[in-house]
């Protein structure tokens, strides 16, 4: 459980940018929650489903010869005559995987989508440490391109900043090869937050079915900017995809972005019944969306923190 | 149903040709697309692959602007070329009714007559039927000749007047008169400037008119006659085609049987079945002579008759019985007494000129008139030269006054006109060529003919040379207004009153002279005067009626008409009626004069139902008298809605 201690100092100037010193008094108060098992290496501050040995009490058993004596429960003993070993709820730490989609696309909108993913990252990212889980973020490009040392702790927030302020977008993305490279490599049970625009021409699928396969409680922010949603654009264009540059003549009229309107909600809904067969968590976020809102209601409401 | 009536030359057809290609290579070098830089171009393809798969016409669609301009130029294209449609709704039409009123128009196989017929039809169809209030009509009435009875009018009383005031002839048909009336209305812009057409720029073009065409179709077609827009339509007149009647009327003296004048009657039958008829000869409305005819079906036979000459008499064949037609079934002819040629011989004495004068075939047809130089310069005398009482004179040698307004034959001097005509004297000229085609030396022979002293003719240009000499023209006629002179290069006597030629010793001399008297004066051996067509006009010589009278003509109608004054005497046009007329000076009669119809396609009353009018072939009864409605204004408006959709789709892309 996080305590109430002074936020961390948030004064060295990249902090200011990604979440205010209020936002982050209010994150305090907030923490990560799991429905899934979960494994963690060192004790934490989290109730895991394993009976453990913590102090809070969790249920009771038969005693099985090879228990521990320690744990048997005289006081039944006394009334019941039956031997009883006492369980306690297991407390352990929770790995909490941010992963930002870094690609070009994502470097776009006003404010742009990797400023919100970073935005969110942070503040998700905080509640983490604040709850010493162990948090680790990836960023997304033709792989995962960077990830930060697993953080733990309050004092490991400027770290998280330092990185996630450093963030740039990379030439070209493949969520795909990502993906499959993440869920490869992390296999202890944790949560992992996808920040993406799935805006990848190898479709969402492949890459997102790594993660349903994974032990990872998955949550899916689809982060698309304004001006995807609702694209101010009219006439004879030339469409240049900003990642690999493929072009597309098109005469853009309003019954085409009515249409193109159309296809993207198909689109946006398609990820969310996929998701949601799977039981992952998605979110559809426009990159001008308040962070603070998105944290106390969206990831509350599907219970990603609490 | 639809017609274009708009022509556009070359040029204008290179123009719009040009214009759709401008359009279509601006519309292109256009279609420079500006790069716009998306996060991805996912979501668009998936939806420009959703339209390529699902949307038929994409190419129409992508393309919308371009197309929607072509259709614009187009839609004007069609407007230029006028396009109109029959039927439909109207605005203010205007309505050309066209009676025919030739004789053919007065068969009574429709009740009272044709013409009646037709105009009680004509008021019934057009003035009570398809004209609204606002619409307009005129009214020609129409034989071989056209006149506007009713200009255009909405008053429909007036035209219903005008109809009924139109009067049966009994002329013959030509609709080539009423067209050239109609077309202006068809081509108002078009002027005659030396004989082509000319269409002056500018010119704006009327409502088109629908032209009612009443007629019995007794009109040959005529295909070249330009309608531009009025549309006609032809209501047939008439049922039957059976008639008989007199196709000519000829009278010729019988050259065996001097005293006797042969008549030659010629009946036609345009009728289906052979007739039998009664001809009768009336002289002076007394039968003479009867011949029963047998006339087979649409052929004609001859019938004769002999008359001893008859001074002055009327002549009249008679088909008896009845037919559609009754005017036909009457000719007419007057036989005169010859009227003397008028001679003046102005001499200073000459026996031989005299001599040949006064033989006893000259004496039949002239009357000579010796005039003495003295006596030519009498007032009196000059004018008569000036009045034209003379047909011919001839003259020995003696210069005439420059007013005599009468032939003349001329002996060794300069015609009346000096400028016309130069002589040059001569010595012995020999006559080496005669042209004896020419009516005065018919049968002059000038071959040997010696001649002391002559004169070479150097005459004006449209001279006729009709002898030439060794030394040039030696005997030339030559024009002097309605006369001519013909002047002979040397003269009979010298001054002494010797022969200065042996040609009046010769025979070719009295030949020449009575050649003379009958071409120039005009002489005939027999009176007889053939009868007149409807609507000639008559002509009465000055010298038949009394100072400061004015005649009138008696009609075969019975109304009194007066005869307009001319130059030379009077002339009477209204001679629209078979029948005989009366030239009258108050009570007293001037002259008769006839009027007969003598036309076989006249008396042809078959009814045509269709006929070929400006390269169309109308038909009667088949068309319903429309108005055409012009579709230009709706064109222009059509192209005036494109603009606008252009306009939307341009600035509100509701299109792909």
């Amino acid at each position: 459980m996080a305590t109430a201690q002074q936020p961390p100092d948030t004064r060295r100037g990249t902090s200011d940018s990604l979440l205010s010193p209020d936002f982050l008094r209010r994150l305090e108060r907030l923490e990560l929650v799991t429905r899934k098992a979960l494994i963690g290496r060192m004790k934490g501050e989290r109730r895991s489903r394993r009976r453990g040995q913590s102090v809070e009490f969790a249920d009771y058993r038969d005693y099985t010869p090879g228990d521990d004596l320690r744990f048997l429960d005289w006081n039944i003993y006394g009334r019941l005559d039956r031997l009883f070993i006492k369980l306690f709820v297991e407390e352990e730490d929770l790995h909490f995987h941010i992963l930002i989609d870094a690609s070009k696309s994502m470097d776009f909108g006003t404010p742009t989508k990797l400023r919100f993913a970073t935005q969110i990252a942070a503040a998700l990212g905080f509640v983490g440490l604040i709850g010493q889980d162990r948090v680790v973020v990836h960023l997304l490009g033709e792989g995962i391109t960077r990830s930060s040392r697993p953080l733990r702790g309050r004092r490991s927030f400027i770290e998280l900043l330092e990185f996630l302020e450093r963030v740039e977008p990379e030439a070209e993305g493949d969520l795909h090869r990502s993906l499959r490279q993440f869920a490869l490599t992390y296999r202890i049970p944790g949560i992992a937050l996808v920040l993406s625009d799935f805006l990848d021409k190898q479709g969402y699928e492949p890459a997102l079915r790594y993660l349903a396969a994974s032990p990872m409680e998955v949550h899916v922010v689809q982060v698309l900017a304004r001006e995807e949603l609702d694209p101010p654009l009219l006439g004879d264009l030339r469409l240049i995809d900003c990642e690999d540059g493929e072009e597309l003549p098109v005469t853009i009229s309003a019954p085409l972005l009515q249409r193109y309107r159309q296809r993207l909600r198909a689109f946006c809904g398609g990820i969310e019944r996929w998701c949601l067969a799977r039981e992952m968590s998605y979110m559809l976020a426009t990159s001008d969306a308040d962070v603070e809102s998105v944290v106390f209601d969206h990831f509350r409401r599907i219970g990603l923190v609490k | 149903m639809f017609e274009f009536i708009g022509a556009l030359t070359p040029w204008q057809w290179a123009a719009i040709g040009g214009a759709a290609f401008g359009i279509v290579l601006l519309y292109f070098l256009k279609l420079r697309r500006e790069p716009q830089i998306v996060p991805s171009t996912l979501i668009w393809l998936k939806t420009t692959e959703d339209l390529h798969v699902n949307r038929p016409f994409r190419w129409l669609r992508a393309n919308i602007l371009l197309i929607l301009q072509l259709l614009l130029v187009a839609l004007l294209l069609l407007a230029l070329l006028r396009p109109t449609v029959h039927g439909g709704a109207k605005g203010v039409a205007r309505y050309v009714i066209l009676i025919d009123t030739s004789a053919s128009m007065g068969a009574t196989d429709v009740s009272p007559n044709r013409l009646e017929y037709a105009k009680e039809k004509a008021i019934d169809e057009v003035v009570d039927g398809v004209m609204d209030s606002n619409d307009m009509a005129m009214v020609v009435a129409f034989n071989d000749t056209a006149s506007v009875v009713a200009s255009y009018t909405s008053d429909k009383d007036r035209l219903r007047r005008a109809i009924r005031s139109i009067a049966l002839t009994h002329r013959s048909t030509d609709i080539t008169p009423a067209l050239q009336l109609v077309e202006p209305l068809a081509n108002p812009d078009t002027v005659m400037i030396e004989g082509e057409e000319v269409q002056p720029e500018g010119a704006v073009r009327p409502v088109p008119a629908t032209v009612v065409l009443y007629s019995d179709g007794g009109f040959t077609d005529v295909p070249e006659a330009s309608l531009g827009d009025v549309d006609i339509v032809f209501r047939s007149v008439g049922q039957e085609d059976n008639n008989v009647g007199i196709a000519a009327l000829a009278a010729r003296e019988n050259e065996s049987k001097p005293g006797r004048i042969g008549l030659f009657v010629r009946v036609a039958n345009v009728g289906q079945a052979a007739e039998h008829r009664r001809l009768q000869l009336l002289v002076e409305e007394t039968p003479v002579g009867v011949e029963d005819l047998s006339v087979p079906a649409q052929s004609a036979t001859s019938a004769s008759f002999e008359l001893t000459a008859l001074r002055d008499a009327l002549v009249e064949v008679r088909l008896d019985g009845e037919d559609a037609l009754p005017f036909d079934n009457v000719a007419y002819l007057r036989l005169r007494p010859p009227q003397p040629v008028r001679v003046a011989l102005v001499t200073a004495g000459n026996r031989w000129l005299e001599f040949a004068l006064s033989t006893s075939e000259v004496k039949e047809l002239a009357e000579v008139d010796v005039i003495s130089p003295e006596q030519l310069q009498e007032g009196r005398v000059q004018s008569a030269f000036a009045a034209g009482q003379y047909n011919l004179v001839i003259s020995d040698g003696i210069p005439l006054p420059e007013s005599t307004e009468a032939n003349t034959i001329l002996f060794g001097v300069a015609p009346p006109n000096p400028k016309a005509a130069r002589l040059v004297q001569v010595a012995h000229p020999v006559i080496i060529d005669t042209n004896s085609s020419h009516p005065l030396l018919q049968y002059v022979d000038l071959a040997t003919l010696r001649i002391v002293k002559g004169f070479a003719i150097d005459a004006q240009a449209g001279a006729v040379p009709l002898a030439r000499s060794t030394a040039g023209t030696i005997i030339c006629e030559i024009p002097r207004g309605y006369y001519r002179d013909c002047v002979v290069g040397f003269r009979l006597l010298n001054e002494e009153g010797a022969l200065n030629t042996d040609w009046p010793v010769r025979v070719s001399f009295p030949v020449f002279l009575m050649n003379a008297l009958r071409a120039y004066g005009r002489a005939e051996l027999t009176g007889i005067e053939a009868s007149l067509r409807p609507g000639q006009p008559f002509h009465l010589d000055q010298r038949f009626v009394p100072r400061g009278a004015s005649p009138v003509v008696l009609t075969p109608r019975g109304t009194k008409l007066p005869m307009t004054k001319t130059g030379t005497g009077y002339v009477f046009g209204a001679t629209d009626l078979v029948g005989i007329y009366k030239v009258l000076n108050g009570e007293k009669l001037l002259a008769t004069f006839t009027v007969s119809m003598l036309n076989q396609d006249e008396s042809n009353i078959a009814v045509r139902h269709e006929a070929i009018i400006g390269g169309r072939e109308i038909r009667s009864q088949e068309q319903r008298i429309v108005v055409r409605s012009e579709l230009w204004p709706w064109a222009v408006l059509l192209a005036f809605a494109i603009c606008l959709t252009e306009w939307y789709v341009y600035n509100r892309r509701v299109a792909i």
